[in-house]
């Protein structure tokens, strides 16, 4: 008992709180618990803003050009190839998109599995070389690429956009993955060795199955950023439109309300893709627990 | 303040949804005091610890630390501090900079004396500029505790903070923690469900079970008079067996007990009349083989036959079956080595009468229930 | 949801390093090698070859003689010269206006990123909701999105209108066609990239870290000082880099929301000059400093925020 009185750190300290007898000061409103939740709010409005405009527009009953609000159709959502081009730029851009994942996917996985579970000589070296495109502008990289295929004369095409996708998506797909190898416990190969299984079955039994889901979460992010791109493609595609390079062009002359069906209908299914796996998972979660 | 206990919990209710983790709890803890709260996992201790330090908020009652009321205080403005159970240390901090976290908030002059000082004490002196991530674990753990320590906290708060060490290091620091608390001088609360940890560290413990205090005390008093089944099962290990008080009278119980008559002093028992539960610890009982005969004063049952036989070094321990009355523990200790009694043996069981005690026979339906999360 | 983990994980999970992290092992058989051989040899022929041809590109020398576009291999070094005399005002915009859009961003997406990470913390339904509408955005086209802007903020409709008559706007003043378009159109786009990585280092954040901080007298700002903010510094590098490089190097924002004679940005030469004039070797020099610059500040701003793991 006698250590009372060097148990208070500082005096103000414990007189901080409220003196014996006073009411009891229970917790109150305080500025930085909502302060913060608002502000993201507005952060989100920001977001979400220019798409709702895109929803919107995709109703309008626009005459040649989509510009102002002449009333709501729903023809542009029945007809999305009622104006030229657009369907086909959208087509490519999907064709695209999945060749460019596919090849970039592969190869970005197989650098990821090196990278984590091999020591050698230039590991470094790898790593800057699969850094240093996500720090090259794509400005850049399309000039270098425009440059390289001109003297090659390498016709401009399907594939000259294509082999530049798969070039800026196999970074992002090495990171992603990597991330989800590096969270694996190498006894886990180790176990399957143990259990008679040979290096390749080994990698096709138990540790793809467990990259899977970073290779599927690379997948998507390749394909949104082929999907989406826009600088690098103007730069390598010639003729050959892609559905951002339709809008672009077509920006000045006026974009057919179609493209706004499409680019709502794009982030509808992204939505709805999303939301249908994260319900999916819940439900799962829920069936382990049960 | 000399009259005041250093932390005060007044009818302290938390509730999460439908689920009470702690039930109207009062409590009083002295200054100076090394106490502990022990009980199995979800009786509702570490949720009382972080009411305390301000880290949940009770749904009703009031805390009071060194007399002043900070039931509505936030956490950093509560004279306490947390060793937490996972040590919680900085990673991005060195070892000192994690000790001085606490003195440089509170713009305590002479930080680094402090610190210093701090780290000695807990033996970690040269370590001041590694990481955390650098230390081993029993490292880790007394640099949350240099953590806390130096802070001088009006109440120091300790979560299980040796859960994660192995068995060796746990009872060193045991010792360590034990001579820290004399030495600073600081009132700790423990919070454990090692019930041998909490009988060799703390003055005071209070056993805790679903979200009540069922029985508080110095160790000894709580092994040696166990108020409930619950204390008695989970504070090391009881034989019980129901019974019928049949007499009373000189300061003593007669309990018929499967016919049987056993004697408990009227001070140890918590019921005296109708149904008890009559009980001795398996260390007080020792084994009647064929020709041997009680002593004076001394409780018998049996005949019974022993189904079990384990040697664990200092002591053998044996399984009992008594007709009638169930599964009786006892534990001999080695002084000749090796066990003396074989399977098989009808044996007879005898205790002092004065090392008997009797719990409510209401209690023996609840209580019980926890006790194998207990280990 | 994994496409969302796997998004924030991105370069935040390479900095931060998952908990269990394997020693890598010495090789026993030449395996590593036919696994990076296929990506290697993409790069080098896709990457590194074409950086090495615009390097080469940049110092060619007009034909003599010839017609407007043809250039032959040479070594002069004065494209260098011309091209940052002649755009310099461009070059030193753009770094200026990534540098405002990557600043703009993190203050955006911080608290974002904070309410995802911490706020909902223990909610996965709200929290996956909440990183969806983050990242489907990316779904649709952006370029879509940027004019989207463009008509909202334009001189016609309802917010330039609403705002002069407020006063908040000269009679006159417009919106659109200005830098602060053209910053905030940056900031749009890139918003995501900065949220994700961020969120990422925030969401792995141990709780109790924090309850620490409290118990420790610290108040909830002063934790998040010392802290919060420390521990999340990984995903902020990744972030701050993941929108400052793109939106350097943009031209969709300056052309479309800005006008030619103060918002143009270097990446709008390089186009031009490619495209419309056919001068490749000014386009190509331009790039080449473009990317070196880069190259130096992110070198030097990851070594200054001591995550050189990023790598």
């Amino acid at each position: 008992m006698t250590a009372t009185t060097t148990t208070t750190p500082r005096s103000g300290l414990a007189a901080g709180a409220s003196r014996p007898g006073a009411p009891v000061r229970r917790r109150t409103w305080r500025l930085g618990d909502a302060l913060v939740p608002v502000l993201a709010g507005l952060a989100f409005l920001y977001l979400l803003v220019p798409i709702a405009y895109t929803v919107a527009f995709s109703f309008n009953d626009a005459g040649k050009t989509n510009l102002v609000w002449r009333g709501f159709t729903l023809d542009n959502w029945a007809d999305p190839c009622g104006a030229p081009q657009v369907c086909r730029a959208f087509g490519n851009s999907l064709l695209v998109g999945a060749t460019a994942t596919v090849l970039a996917t592969a190869l970005g996985t197989l650098l990821a599995v090196a990278l984590v579970r091999f020591r050698f000589r230039g590991r470094a070296l790898v790593n800057l070389l699969i850094f240093l495109p996500m720090s090259t502008p794509e400005v850049v990289l399309g000039a270098a690429l425009l440059a390289q295929f001109l003297s090659l004369r390498v016709p401009l095409g399907f594939w000259t956009v294509v082999a530049a996708h798969v070039m800026f998506c196999v970074s992002f797909v090495v990171v992603t993955v990597k991330a989800r190898v590096a969270s694996l416990d190498p006894a886990l190969e180790e176990a399957a060795a143990d259990l008679y299984a040979g290096p390749w079955s080994a990698f096709w039994r138990v540790t793809f199955p467990l990259l899977l889901p970073g290779i599927a979460a690379a997948a998507l992010l390749s394909f949104s950023l082929s999907f989406d791109d826009f600088i690098v493609t103007n730069f390598t595609s010639g003729t050959y439109d892609t559905f951002p390079k339709f809008v672009y062009v077509s920006a000045t002359r006026g974009i057919p309300p179609e493209a706004n069906v499409i680019g709502s209908a794009m982030f509808a299914l992204a939505l709805v893709l999303v939301v249908a796996v994260q319900v999916a998972g819940a439900a799962r979660a829920r069936a382990r627990r049960a | 303040m000399a009259g005041a206990g250093a932390l005060e919990l007044t009818g302290v209710t938390k509730r999460f949804g439908p689920f009470t983790a702690v039930d109207a709890l009062d409590l009083v803890v002295p200054s100076g005091s090394f106490f502990a709260l022990l009980g199995p996992s979800g009786c509702g201790k570490t949720t009382t610890l972080r009411m305390v330090a301000g880290l949940e908020h009770p749904t009703a009652g009031t805390i009071a630390i060194g007399g002043s009321d900070v039931t509505g205080t936030r956490p950093h403005r509560r004279p306490v501090n947390t060793v937490f159970q996972s040590y919680a240390l900085f990673p991005h901090l060195s070892v000192a900079e994690n000790v001085g976290f606490g003195l440089r908030r509170t713009r305590t002059p002479e930080v680094e004396r402090r610190v210093r000082e701090a780290l000695e004490l807990v033996e970690l002196g040269h370590a001041g500029d590694q990481r955390p991530a650098q230390l081993s674990g029993g490292q880790q753990q007394r640099v949350a505790l240099a953590r806390a320590v130096v802070n001088r906290p009006a109440v120091l708060l300790l979560d299980e903070p040796l859960g994660a060490l192995d068995l060796k290091l746990r009872r060193q620091m045991q010792i360590e923690l034990r001579h820290i608390q004399t030495e600073v001088g600081l009132t700790f609360v423990h919070v454990t469900h090692d019930q041998e940890e909490a009988m060799t560290m703390a003055d005071t413990v209070a056993v805790m079970n679903r979200g009540r205090i069922e029985q508080m005390g110095p160790p000894a008093e709580l092994y040696e008079h166990p108020r409930t089944v619950f204390v008695a099962n989970f504070l090391g290990q009881s034989n019980l067996a129901p019974g019928v008080v049949v007499e009373e009278g000189g300061g003593t119980l007669g309990v018929d007990v499967a016919g049987h008559r056993v004697l408990v002093p009227a001070a140890r028992a918590v019921a005296a009349r109708g149904t008890v539960l009559v009980g001795v610890r398996p260390e007080k009982v020792r084994i009647l083989v064929a020709g041997q005969e009680p002593g004076p004063g001394e409780n018998v049952l049996g005949p019974g036959r022993v189904t079990d036989v384990s040697f664990a070094g200092v002591s053998t321990q044996y399984q009992v079956e008594l007709p009638g009355i169930g599964t009786f523990g006892v534990f001999a200790q080695n002084l000749l080595g090796g066990a003396t009694v074989p399977l098989g043996a009808p044996v007879r069981l005898a205790w002092a009468a004065a090392h008997t005690f009797a719990l409510d026979g209401r209690d023996a339906a609840e209580g019980t229930t926890d006790l194998d999360e207990a280990s | 949801m994994s496409l969302l983990a796997g998004l924030g994980a991105g370069p935040a999970g390479a900095a931060g390093g998952a908990a269990v992290v394997p020693a890598p092992r010495r090789p026993t058989s030449r395996a590593w090698l036919w696994l990076l051989l296929p990506g290697l040899v993409y790069l080098l022929l896709l990457f590194v070859v074409p950086v090495v041809a615009l390097l080469a590109t940049s110092l060619y020398a007009p034909v003599p003689g010839g017609e407007l576009g043809q250039y032959a291999p040479a070594l002069r070094v004065a494209n260098y010269a011309d091209a940052l005399a002649a755009f310099w005002p461009q070059l030193t915009r753009s770094f200026g206006f990534a540098l405002l859009a990557t600043l703009a961003a993190l203050l955006i997406g911080y608290p974002m990123a904070y309410v995802i990470a911490v706020r909902a913390r223990g909610r996965p339904l709200l929290q996956g909701l909440l990183l969806v509408l983050v990242v489907a955005p990316f779904f649709t086209s952006f370029i879509l999105r940027t004019i989207a802007w463009r008509q909202i903020l334009a001189d016609d409709a309802f917010v330039v209108q609403a705002l002069q008559l407020l006063h908040l706007l000269p009679e006159g003043g417009r919106l659109t066609a200005t830098p602060v378009a053209v910053v905030s159109g940056l900031t749009y786009n890139f918003l995501p990239f900065m949220v994700l990585p961020i969120y990422a280092s925030l969401e792995r954040l141990d709780p109790r870290l924090v309850e620490a901080g409290a118990d420790l007298y610290a108040s909830p700002a002063t934790t998040f000082r010392t802290v919060t903010l420390p521990l999340s510094l990984p995903g902020v590098v990744a972030g701050t880099l993941l929108v400052f490089i793109p939106a350097s190097g943009d031209y969709v924002n300056s052309s479309l929301l800005g006008n030619s004679t103060n918002t143009s940005m270097v990446g709008q030469v390089i186009d031009a000059r490619f495209f419309r004039v056919l001068d490749y070797p000014t386009a190509a020099s331009l790039s080449v400093v473009l990317m070196l610059v880069i190259l130096v500040l992110v070198g030097a701003y990851v070594r200054r925020a001591g995550t050189e793991d990023l790598l």
